[in-house]
Protein backbone atom coordinates (compact mmCIF):
# COMPACT_ATOMS: atom_id res chain seq x y z
CA UNK A 1 0.00 0.00 0.00
CA UNK A 2 2.90 2.86 1.12
CA UNK A 3 4.66 1.26 -2.33
CA UNK A 4 1.74 2.33 -4.28
CA UNK A 5 1.54 5.56 -2.68
CA UNK A 6 4.62 6.16 -2.96
CA UNK A 7 4.42 5.22 -6.49
CA UNK A 8 1.69 7.36 -7.29
CA UNK A 9 3.23 10.36 -5.57
CA UNK A 10 6.62 9.97 -8.02
CA UNK A 11 4.55 9.78 -10.73
CA UNK A 12 2.61 13.06 -9.95
CA UNK A 13 5.52 14.77 -9.18
CA UNK A 14 7.94 13.63 -12.23
CA UNK A 15 5.20 14.47 -14.72
CA UNK A 16 4.39 17.98 -12.83
CA UNK A 17 1.26 17.18 -12.26
CA UNK A 18 -0.79 19.01 -9.35
CA UNK A 19 -0.20 17.19 -6.31
CA UNK A 20 -4.16 17.97 -5.58
CA UNK A 21 -4.66 14.77 -7.93
CA UNK A 22 -3.67 12.37 -5.31
CA UNK A 23 -5.85 10.98 -3.71
CA UNK A 24 -4.79 9.85 -0.29
CA UNK A 25 -3.96 13.75 0.28
CA UNK A 26 -6.76 16.22 1.70
CA UNK A 27 -7.14 19.34 -0.30
CA UNK A 28 -7.71 22.68 0.94
CA UNK A 29 -9.18 25.87 -0.78
CA UNK A 30 -9.32 28.65 1.50
CA UNK A 31 -10.99 31.81 0.56
CA UNK A 32 -10.30 35.16 2.54
CA UNK A 33 -11.24 34.90 5.99
CA UNK A 34 -14.71 34.01 5.81
CA UNK A 35 -14.61 30.79 3.94
CA UNK A 36 -12.62 26.98 3.21
CA UNK A 37 -13.27 23.83 1.43
CA UNK A 38 -11.91 20.55 2.41
CA UNK A 39 -12.11 17.98 0.56
CA UNK A 40 -10.49 13.80 1.17
CA UNK A 41 -11.44 14.51 4.69
CA UNK A 42 -12.14 11.15 6.79
CA UNK A 43 -14.44 12.62 9.04
CA UNK A 44 -15.31 14.93 11.43
CA UNK A 45 -13.96 14.92 15.12
CA UNK A 46 -15.43 18.01 16.67
CA UNK A 47 -17.93 21.15 16.21
CA UNK A 48 -17.93 23.96 18.27
CA UNK A 49 -18.67 27.36 17.56
CA UNK A 50 -14.87 28.11 17.78
CA UNK A 51 -12.85 25.15 16.32
CA UNK A 52 -14.17 22.82 13.65
CA UNK A 53 -11.64 19.41 13.73
CA UNK A 54 -11.18 17.10 11.19
CA UNK A 55 -9.52 13.39 10.66
CA UNK A 56 -7.56 13.38 7.26
CA UNK A 57 -4.57 11.47 6.30
CA UNK A 58 -1.83 13.46 7.36
CA UNK A 59 -3.01 14.18 10.79
CA UNK A 60 -5.89 16.27 12.50
CA UNK A 61 -6.45 19.41 10.68
CA UNK A 62 -7.89 22.48 12.92
CA UNK A 63 -9.51 25.28 12.07
CA UNK A 64 -9.95 27.85 14.43
CA UNK A 65 -12.00 31.28 14.35
CA UNK A 66 -15.37 32.69 15.56
CA UNK A 67 -18.88 31.37 14.40
CA UNK A 68 -18.17 28.56 12.36
CA UNK A 69 -20.53 26.85 10.72
CA UNK A 70 -20.48 23.95 8.57
CA UNK A 71 -22.23 25.09 5.07
CA UNK A 72 -21.83 21.90 3.68
CA UNK A 73 -20.79 18.38 4.84
CA UNK A 74 -20.52 15.11 3.26
CA UNK A 75 -18.17 11.81 4.19
CA UNK A 76 -15.15 13.35 1.84
CA UNK A 77 -16.32 16.94 1.72
CA UNK A 78 -17.07 19.93 3.88
CA UNK A 79 -17.26 23.97 3.42
CA UNK A 80 -16.84 25.67 6.36
CA UNK A 81 -18.28 28.92 6.83
CA UNK A 82 -17.58 31.53 9.27
CA UNK A 83 -14.53 34.27 10.53
CA UNK A 84 -11.61 31.79 9.83
CA UNK A 85 -8.80 32.88 12.27
CA UNK A 86 -6.06 30.11 11.84
CA UNK A 87 -5.63 26.74 10.35
CA UNK A 88 -2.99 23.81 11.50
CA UNK A 89 -2.22 20.54 11.01
CA UNK A 90 -0.99 18.19 13.70
CA UNK A 91 0.50 15.47 11.40
CA UNK A 92 0.85 12.03 12.51
CA UNK A 93 4.22 11.16 13.82
CA UNK B 1 -33.76 24.32 -5.74
CA UNK B 2 -32.71 21.39 -5.64
CA UNK B 3 -32.95 21.27 -1.82
CA UNK B 4 -36.51 22.60 -2.37
CA UNK B 5 -37.81 20.14 -4.69
CA UNK B 6 -36.76 17.34 -2.68
CA UNK B 7 -37.55 18.53 0.49
CA UNK B 8 -35.41 18.93 3.58
CA UNK B 9 -35.45 18.86 7.53
CA UNK B 10 -33.71 21.18 9.94
CA UNK B 11 -33.24 19.39 12.81
CA UNK B 12 -31.50 19.90 16.34
CA UNK B 13 -29.50 17.47 18.04
CA UNK B 14 -29.09 17.68 21.50
CA UNK B 15 -26.38 16.18 23.83
CA UNK B 16 -22.44 15.53 24.43
CA UNK B 17 -22.13 12.75 21.43
CA UNK B 18 -23.69 15.62 18.57
CA UNK B 19 -19.82 15.72 16.45
CA UNK B 20 -19.82 11.95 16.91
CA UNK B 21 -23.49 11.71 15.74
CA UNK B 22 -22.51 13.85 12.67
CA UNK B 23 -19.79 12.06 11.72
CA UNK B 24 -21.96 8.96 11.85
CA UNK B 25 -24.46 10.57 9.03
CA UNK B 26 -21.77 11.36 6.65
CA UNK B 27 -20.33 8.34 6.82
CA UNK B 28 -23.34 6.60 6.14
CA UNK B 29 -23.46 9.07 2.86
CA UNK B 30 -26.19 11.51 3.99
CA UNK B 31 -25.43 14.84 2.51
CA UNK B 32 -26.26 17.61 5.41
CA UNK B 33 -25.59 21.39 5.12
CA UNK B 34 -25.81 24.39 7.14
CA UNK B 35 -24.54 23.13 10.47
CA UNK B 36 -24.37 25.43 13.23
CA UNK B 37 -23.87 25.11 17.35
CA UNK B 38 -26.74 26.17 18.93
CA UNK B 39 -25.72 25.96 22.11
CA UNK B 40 -23.33 24.25 24.35
CA UNK B 41 -24.01 20.67 23.38
CA UNK B 42 -26.90 21.37 20.50
CA UNK B 43 -26.13 21.39 16.89
CA UNK B 44 -28.84 22.97 14.54
CA UNK B 45 -28.22 21.04 10.74
CA UNK B 46 -30.24 20.59 7.84
CA UNK B 47 -30.84 16.82 6.11
CA UNK B 48 -32.61 15.61 2.81
CA UNK B 49 -36.21 14.74 3.68
CA UNK B 50 -35.90 11.27 2.56
CA UNK B 51 -32.82 10.58 4.53
CA UNK B 52 -34.44 11.39 7.66
CA UNK B 53 -35.51 8.19 8.77
CA UNK B 54 -31.64 6.47 8.96
CA UNK B 55 -31.58 9.11 11.96
CA UNK B 56 -32.88 6.97 14.00
CA UNK B 57 -30.50 3.56 13.23
CA UNK B 58 -27.55 5.91 13.53
CA UNK B 59 -28.46 7.30 17.06
CA UNK B 60 -28.23 4.21 18.35
CA UNK B 61 -26.06 3.88 21.67
CA UNK B 62 -25.66 7.66 21.60
CA UNK B 63 -27.08 10.27 24.12
CA UNK B 64 -28.51 12.37 21.77
CA UNK B 65 -31.87 13.51 21.31
CA UNK B 66 -33.14 14.50 17.73
CA UNK B 67 -36.01 17.45 17.53
CA UNK B 68 -37.33 18.60 14.01
CA UNK B 69 -37.27 22.00 13.67
CA UNK B 70 -38.44 23.25 10.69
CA UNK B 71 -39.92 20.76 7.42
CA UNK B 72 -39.07 22.54 4.24
CA UNK B 73 -39.51 22.29 0.63
CA UNK B 74 -42.21 21.19 -2.11
CA UNK B 75 -42.90 17.47 -0.61
CA UNK B 76 -44.30 19.31 2.61
CA UNK B 77 -45.71 21.64 0.85
CA UNK B 78 -48.19 19.61 -1.57
CA UNK B 79 -49.21 17.30 1.21
CA UNK B 80 -50.38 20.34 3.34
CA UNK B 81 -52.07 21.56 0.24
CA UNK B 82 -53.61 17.83 0.42
CA UNK B 83 -55.48 19.03 3.10
CA UNK B 84 -57.54 21.53 1.24
CA UNK B 85 -59.77 20.14 -1.71
CA UNK B 86 -61.25 23.18 -1.72
CA UNK B 87 -58.39 25.10 -2.96
CA UNK B 88 -57.85 22.41 -5.46
CA UNK B 89 -61.56 22.75 -6.61
CA UNK B 90 -60.86 26.46 -7.45
CA UNK B 91 -57.78 25.89 -8.56
CA UNK B 92 -59.48 23.59 -11.35
CA UNK B 93 -62.55 25.62 -11.66
CA UNK B 94 -59.83 28.77 -12.56
CA UNK B 95 -58.45 26.73 -14.86
CA UNK B 96 -61.18 25.69 -16.62
CA UNK B 97 -62.24 29.05 -16.88
CA UNK B 98 -59.70 29.98 -18.54
CA UNK B 99 -59.78 27.49 -21.09
CA UNK B 100 -63.45 27.88 -21.47
CA UNK B 101 -63.13 31.20 -21.92
CA UNK B 102 -60.13 31.80 -24.06
CA UNK B 103 -61.85 30.07 -26.67
CA UNK B 104 -64.38 33.32 -26.66
CA UNK B 105 -63.86 36.07 -28.29
CA UNK B 106 -63.53 39.09 -25.83
CA UNK B 107 -61.54 42.13 -27.35
CA UNK B 108 -62.14 43.93 -30.65
CA UNK B 109 -59.74 45.74 -32.23
CA UNK B 110 -60.28 47.96 -35.79
CA UNK B 111 -57.90 49.00 -37.42
CA UNK B 112 -57.65 52.65 -38.05
CA UNK B 113 -59.22 54.35 -41.06
CA UNK B 114 -60.19 57.34 -42.55
CA UNK B 115 -63.30 56.62 -44.46
CA UNK B 116 -65.10 53.53 -42.62
CA UNK B 117 -66.91 54.32 -39.53
CA UNK B 118 -65.71 51.73 -36.66
CA UNK B 119 -68.90 52.20 -34.87
CA UNK B 120 -70.69 50.84 -38.45
CA UNK B 121 -67.88 47.68 -38.52
CA UNK B 122 -69.00 46.97 -35.22
CA UNK B 123 -72.70 47.04 -35.62
CA UNK B 124 -72.39 44.86 -38.70
CA UNK B 125 -70.29 42.03 -36.39
CA UNK B 126 -72.97 42.48 -34.02
CA UNK B 127 -75.68 41.83 -36.45
CA UNK B 128 -74.04 38.63 -37.23
CA UNK B 129 -73.36 37.14 -33.45
CA UNK B 130 -69.42 38.94 -33.61
CA UNK B 131 -69.43 40.53 -29.95
CA UNK B 132 -67.46 40.32 -27.01
CA UNK B 133 -67.70 36.98 -25.22
CA UNK B 134 -69.10 35.29 -28.52
CA UNK B 135 -67.80 31.87 -29.50
CA UNK B 136 -66.48 31.79 -33.03
CA UNK B 137 -64.71 29.72 -35.24
CA UNK B 138 -62.88 29.78 -38.63
CA UNK B 139 -65.52 29.25 -41.49
CA UNK B 140 -67.79 31.94 -39.32
CA UNK B 141 -65.31 34.42 -39.29
CA UNK B 142 -64.44 33.95 -43.19
CA UNK B 143 -68.08 34.27 -44.06
CA UNK B 144 -68.36 37.12 -41.66
CA UNK B 145 -65.68 38.83 -43.28
CA UNK B 146 -67.06 38.24 -46.87
CA UNK B 147 -70.56 39.68 -45.85
CA UNK B 148 -68.60 42.83 -44.64
CA UNK B 149 -66.51 43.55 -47.31
CA UNK B 150 -70.13 43.65 -49.51
CA UNK B 151 -71.77 45.34 -47.17
CA UNK B 152 -69.44 48.58 -46.07
CA UNK B 153 -69.65 50.20 -49.35
CA UNK B 154 -66.41 52.22 -48.14
CA UNK B 155 -64.24 49.13 -48.14
CA UNK B 156 -62.56 47.31 -50.55
CA UNK B 157 -61.61 44.67 -47.94
CA UNK B 158 -62.39 43.19 -44.49
CA UNK B 159 -60.28 40.54 -42.69
CA UNK B 160 -60.84 38.90 -39.45
CA UNK B 161 -57.98 38.23 -37.90
CA UNK B 162 -58.29 35.93 -34.82
CA UNK B 163 -55.07 36.12 -32.19
CA UNK B 164 -56.15 34.68 -28.94
CA UNK B 165 -58.79 36.05 -27.33
CA UNK B 166 -58.69 39.56 -29.49
CA UNK B 167 -60.03 39.51 -33.56
CA UNK B 168 -58.66 41.81 -35.49
CA UNK B 169 -60.39 43.81 -38.30
CA UNK B 170 -57.99 44.76 -41.33
CA UNK B 171 -59.83 47.38 -43.41
CA UNK B 172 -58.51 47.76 -46.78
CA UNK B 173 -60.52 51.12 -48.18
CA UNK B 174 -62.27 51.34 -51.37
CA UNK B 175 -60.81 54.07 -53.66
CA UNK B 176 -63.05 56.82 -54.46
CA UNK B 177 -66.19 57.00 -56.55
CA UNK B 178 -64.20 58.70 -59.17
CA UNK B 179 -61.92 56.66 -59.20
CA UNK B 180 -63.99 53.40 -59.90
CA UNK B 181 -65.92 55.22 -63.05
CA UNK B 182 -65.68 53.37 -66.25
CA UNK B 183 -63.12 56.07 -68.48
CA UNK B 184 -65.53 55.34 -71.27
CA UNK B 185 -68.68 57.85 -69.62
CA UNK B 186 -68.00 61.21 -69.99
CA UNK B 187 -68.07 63.13 -66.72
CA UNK B 188 -67.24 66.23 -65.05
CA UNK B 189 -65.46 66.79 -61.49
CA UNK B 190 -67.60 69.35 -59.88
CA UNK B 191 -67.09 70.87 -56.50
CA UNK B 192 -68.53 69.63 -53.14
CA UNK B 193 -68.54 72.68 -51.09
CA UNK B 194 -67.63 76.61 -51.29
CA UNK B 195 -63.96 77.11 -50.94
CA UNK B 196 -60.37 78.44 -52.05
CA UNK B 197 -58.72 76.09 -54.46
CA UNK B 198 -54.85 74.79 -52.95
CA UNK B 199 -54.02 71.97 -55.11
CA UNK B 200 -55.74 70.38 -58.45
CA UNK B 201 -54.09 67.22 -60.27
CA UNK B 202 -55.50 66.54 -63.41
CA UNK B 203 -55.54 62.78 -64.56
CA UNK B 204 -57.98 63.23 -67.50
CA UNK B 205 -59.66 65.74 -68.28
CA UNK B 206 -59.21 69.39 -68.36
CA UNK B 207 -59.24 71.63 -65.25
CA UNK B 208 -61.44 74.82 -65.65
CA UNK B 209 -60.26 76.55 -62.09
CA UNK B 210 -56.83 77.12 -60.99
CA UNK B 211 -54.70 77.21 -57.37
CA UNK B 212 -56.38 80.29 -55.65
CA UNK B 213 -59.82 80.38 -57.54
CA UNK B 214 -62.64 80.11 -55.08
CA UNK B 215 -65.76 77.75 -56.06
CA UNK B 216 -68.87 77.71 -54.96
CA UNK B 217 -70.96 74.85 -54.40
CA UNK B 218 -71.86 72.61 -58.29
CA UNK B 219 -68.67 74.51 -60.07
CA UNK B 220 -67.30 72.37 -62.38
CA UNK B 221 -63.30 71.79 -61.50
CA UNK B 222 -62.39 69.52 -64.05
CA UNK B 223 -64.34 68.79 -67.06
CA UNK B 224 -65.01 66.04 -68.98
CA UNK B 225 -65.26 67.81 -72.10
CA UNK B 226 -61.68 68.39 -73.74
CA UNK B 227 -60.97 71.45 -76.29
CA UNK B 228 -57.80 71.49 -78.39
CA UNK B 229 -57.75 74.35 -80.49
CA UNK B 230 -61.23 74.26 -82.60
CA UNK B 231 -62.14 70.46 -81.90
CA UNK B 232 -63.07 68.95 -78.86
CA UNK B 233 -63.89 65.21 -76.93
CA UNK B 234 -65.80 64.26 -74.08
CA UNK B 235 -64.27 62.07 -71.00
CA UNK B 236 -64.87 60.97 -68.01
CA UNK B 237 -63.11 63.65 -65.86
CA UNK B 238 -60.23 62.44 -62.86
CA UNK B 239 -58.52 63.82 -60.60
CA UNK B 240 -57.99 65.27 -57.20
CA UNK B 241 -58.90 68.60 -56.13
CA UNK B 242 -58.19 69.93 -52.94
CA UNK B 243 -59.60 73.29 -51.51
CA UNK B 244 -59.32 74.91 -47.98
CA UNK B 245 -62.84 75.14 -46.42
CA UNK B 246 -64.26 77.14 -44.41
CA UNK B 247 -66.43 75.58 -41.16
CA UNK B 248 -68.62 78.44 -39.16
CA UNK B 249 -69.93 78.35 -35.46
CA UNK B 250 -71.36 81.49 -33.73
CA UNK B 251 -72.93 80.87 -30.20
CA UNK B 252 -74.13 83.09 -27.79
CA UNK B 253 -71.74 84.05 -25.12
CA UNK B 254 -72.05 81.36 -21.98
CA UNK B 255 -73.47 82.96 -18.47
CA UNK B 256 -72.62 80.24 -16.19
CA UNK B 257 -70.53 76.97 -16.74
CA UNK B 258 -71.30 73.80 -15.04
CA UNK B 259 -67.84 72.60 -12.99
CA UNK B 260 -66.97 69.48 -11.39
CA UNK B 261 -65.76 69.36 -7.94
CA UNK B 262 -64.74 66.33 -6.09
CA UNK B 263 -67.30 65.45 -2.86
CA UNK B 264 -66.08 64.15 0.21
CA UNK B 265 -67.97 60.53 -0.61
CA UNK B 266 -65.45 57.41 -1.39
CA UNK B 267 -66.08 54.27 -1.71
CA UNK B 268 -63.85 51.34 -3.08
CA UNK B 269 -63.79 49.21 -6.15
CA UNK B 270 -62.34 46.15 -7.78
CA UNK B 271 -60.59 45.74 -11.04
CA UNK B 272 -60.27 41.85 -12.30
CA UNK B 273 -57.76 41.56 -15.00
CA UNK B 274 -56.73 38.66 -16.86
CA UNK B 275 -53.32 38.44 -19.07
CA UNK B 276 -53.21 42.93 -18.66
CA UNK B 277 -57.24 42.72 -20.19
CA UNK B 278 -60.03 43.97 -17.75
CA UNK B 279 -62.59 41.65 -17.18
CA UNK B 280 -64.76 42.99 -14.34
CA UNK B 281 -64.99 46.12 -12.24
CA UNK B 282 -67.16 46.76 -10.15
CA UNK B 283 -69.44 50.00 -10.17
CA UNK B 284 -69.34 52.86 -7.30
CA UNK B 285 -72.82 53.91 -6.34
CA UNK B 286 -71.83 57.35 -8.05
CA UNK B 287 -72.91 58.37 -11.56
CA UNK B 288 -69.59 60.77 -12.10
CA UNK B 289 -66.36 59.23 -10.21
CA UNK B 290 -62.73 59.38 -10.16
CA UNK B 291 -60.42 56.96 -9.79
CA UNK B 292 -57.25 56.98 -7.50
CA UNK B 293 -55.33 55.02 -5.48
CA UNK B 294 -54.98 51.61 -7.26
CA UNK B 295 -53.29 49.42 -5.33
CA UNK B 296 -52.81 45.47 -6.29
CA UNK B 297 -54.84 42.81 -4.09
CA UNK B 298 -54.05 39.70 -5.91
CA UNK B 299 -51.02 38.68 -8.16
CA UNK B 300 -50.05 35.68 -8.52
CA UNK B 301 -46.51 34.88 -10.82
CA UNK B 302 -48.27 31.24 -11.98
CA UNK B 303 -51.59 32.79 -12.92
CA UNK B 304 -52.14 35.80 -15.09
CA UNK B 305 -54.73 36.61 -12.84
CA UNK B 306 -54.53 40.17 -11.38
CA UNK B 307 -56.89 41.85 -8.98
CA UNK B 308 -56.67 45.62 -7.85
CA UNK B 309 -58.39 47.66 -5.34
CA UNK B 310 -58.64 51.57 -6.04
CA UNK B 311 -60.78 54.70 -4.26
CA UNK B 312 -63.63 55.87 -6.64
CA UNK B 313 -64.11 59.02 -5.34
CA UNK B 314 -67.79 61.15 -6.21
CA UNK B 315 -67.37 64.35 -8.71
CA UNK B 316 -70.66 66.40 -8.03
CA UNK B 317 -71.40 69.32 -10.43
CA UNK B 318 -72.57 72.76 -9.80
CA UNK B 319 -73.28 76.32 -11.82
CA UNK B 320 -70.82 79.36 -11.68
CA UNK B 321 -71.29 82.66 -13.36
CA UNK B 322 -69.20 83.48 -15.52
CA UNK B 323 -67.58 86.99 -15.05
CA UNK B 324 -67.14 89.06 -18.94
CA UNK B 325 -63.43 87.23 -19.82
CA UNK B 326 -64.27 84.00 -18.77
CA UNK B 327 -67.55 83.95 -20.47
CA UNK B 328 -65.61 85.42 -23.89
CA UNK B 329 -62.86 82.57 -23.25
CA UNK B 330 -65.35 79.65 -22.11
CA UNK B 331 -67.54 80.77 -25.65
CA UNK B 332 -64.90 80.59 -27.71
CA UNK B 333 -63.62 77.35 -26.70
CA UNK B 334 -67.17 75.67 -27.10
CA UNK B 335 -67.37 77.03 -30.41
CA UNK B 336 -64.00 76.10 -31.46
CA UNK B 337 -64.84 72.73 -30.19
CA UNK B 338 -68.45 72.15 -32.69
CA UNK B 339 -66.46 74.08 -35.56
CA UNK B 340 -63.78 70.96 -35.15
CA UNK B 341 -66.65 68.76 -34.99
CA UNK B 342 -68.15 69.64 -38.34
CA UNK B 343 -64.51 69.19 -39.81
CA UNK B 344 -64.82 65.56 -42.06
CA UNK B 345 -62.40 62.94 -41.72
CA UNK B 346 -59.42 63.01 -43.38
CA UNK B 347 -58.92 66.60 -43.67
CA UNK B 348 -56.32 68.81 -42.58
CA UNK B 349 -56.85 72.00 -40.16
CA UNK B 350 -54.24 75.19 -41.64
CA UNK B 351 -56.37 77.51 -39.92
CA UNK B 352 -58.37 79.05 -36.54
CA UNK B 353 -59.62 82.09 -36.13
CA UNK B 354 -62.00 83.38 -33.44
CA UNK B 355 -63.37 86.54 -32.04
CA UNK B 356 -66.56 87.81 -30.38
CA UNK B 357 -69.00 89.81 -32.58
CA UNK B 358 -72.07 92.13 -31.00
CA UNK B 359 -75.57 92.13 -32.87
CA UNK B 360 -78.26 93.17 -32.14
CA UNK B 361 -77.07 94.04 -28.45
CA UNK B 362 -76.29 90.60 -27.78
CA UNK B 363 -72.75 89.24 -27.96
CA UNK B 364 -71.49 85.64 -30.30
CA UNK B 365 -68.30 83.89 -30.33
CA UNK B 366 -67.42 83.57 -33.81
CA UNK B 367 -65.11 80.90 -34.68
CA UNK B 368 -63.69 80.08 -38.24
CA UNK B 369 -61.59 76.44 -39.02
CA UNK B 370 -60.25 76.31 -42.26
CA UNK B 371 -59.83 72.46 -43.15
CA UNK B 372 -57.94 71.40 -46.59
CA UNK B 373 -59.57 68.43 -47.93
CA UNK B 374 -60.61 67.08 -51.33
CA UNK B 375 -63.67 68.75 -52.64
CA UNK B 376 -64.39 67.01 -56.09
CA UNK B 377 -67.29 65.08 -56.90
CA UNK B 378 -67.66 63.13 -59.84
CA UNK B 379 -71.11 64.23 -61.32
CA UNK B 380 -72.11 62.87 -65.43
CA UNK B 381 -72.83 65.93 -67.47
CA UNK B 382 -73.17 65.60 -71.33
CA UNK B 383 -71.84 67.32 -73.28
CA UNK B 384 -73.12 68.92 -76.45
CA UNK B 385 -69.46 68.89 -78.23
Amino acid sequence: MKKKRKLLHGLLHAADLGQDLDPHRFYLEWYGTDECVIERHMGILCFEDVRVRLRTEQGTLSIEGEELSLYELTATRAKVTGRILSLSVEGKS
Amino acid sequence: MWHFLDGYVIIQIEGLCAARLLRRITESGVRVSDVRRTGGTSVRLTIPARRFKTLHTLRRGLPVRIRIVAKRGLPFRLLKLRTRPVLWLGTVLLFSAMLILSKRIWVIRIAETNTVNPEEILAALDERGIRPGAYLSGPILITAANDLSAQIREASWIGLDREGVMLKVNVQEALPESAKRPSDVPCDIVAEKDGVITSIAVMRGQARVKVGDRVKKGDVLISGHVVYKDSGYDTAADGVVKAAVDYCVETELLQSVSESFETDAEETIRVWKIAGFELLRSRPSFAHYRVTGTETVFASSLLPVVIERAAAREIGFRERTLSGEEAEQYSLIRAKEQAYALVPRGAAVINTYGTIRTRKGKRFAYVIVTAEETIGKTEEAPHDG
